[in-house]
């Protein structure tokens, strides 16, 4: 399941969504939370804020292609994506991504292909609001680097 | 009519979310659909490394042809997550 949202989600009832009491088989739930935290590269401005830009109607798109990838490939049971948008404060949640399986490792691989897919594929964009300036980020090198070892 | 799409620093360097461009047969592939718009809107070098999307599936080969009534996207590399 994915979902796009502005409004900030609660990690323990997201968690529930896919992990309910009365299921036997979960053995294994693994989440990842993205926060908000401030590198701006500019080492004499603080970051305070930060605006997420999404492509609406692609964007849902690509999450769900990422998710069926990562179905196709593990074994397991359900995933729950959520990605923010808007303005977002220091230390906001930004992303969730959460998966549950049998066992850890299927969770534990389905959990990463996600998020590292996720920074490639699914098109959201960051500006960074700073007390002197803003700027929008620039892409990583090193988040392109980790998907080819997938 | 091709629908035409920026977003992020490419929207915001070329003042516009989206407009229409006549579909003709001199606009009829990515890369041609960029230089068209590149006349009127010099911006678009302002921003490096610049991808596209046809109806929301990512191009990667823009030399690829477009149909009429194509959804085209033009935006920065991806930041999210």
């Amino acid at each position: 399941m994915v979902r796009i949202q502005q409004e900030d989600f609660d990690i323990n009832s997201e968690v529930k969504k896919i992990k309910r009491s009365d299921e036997s088989g979960v053995g294994a739930l693994v989440t990842f939370v993205g926060y908000v935290r401030d590198f701006k590269e500019d080492k004499s401005d603080t970051l305070t804020s930060m605006e997420i830009e999404f492509y609406p109607g692609m964007t849902e798109k690509a999450l769900l292609e990422i998710e069926e990838k990562a179905r196709r490939t593990w074994d397991i049971f359900d995933v729950n994506i959520i990605h923010r948008f808007g303005k977002l404060n220091l230390n906001d949640e930004i992303v969730l991504v959460a998966v549950t399986s049998a066992h850890r490792t299927e969770s534990f691989r389905a959990c990463e292909f996600i998020i590292d897919f996720l920074k490639t594929d699914a098109p959201f964009w960051k500006k960074e609001i700073g007390v002197k300036s803003e700027s929008w980020v620039d892409a990583n090198i090193k988040d392109y680097e980790k998907i080819n070892k997938w | 009519m091709i629908k035409v799409l920026f977003f992020a620093k490419l929207r915001e360097e070329l003042k516009i979310n989206e407009l229409d461009v006549e579909y003709k047969a001199d606009v009829a592939s990515i890369r041609e659909l960029i230089n068209h718009l590149r006349q009127e809107y010099q911006q678009i070098d302002n921003v490096k490394n610049i991808k596209a999307a046809v109806n929301q599936e990512l191009a990667l080969d823009w030399d690829l042809s477009l149909k009429d009534g194509d959804e085209v996207a033009f935006f920065p590399p991806i930041t999210g997550g």
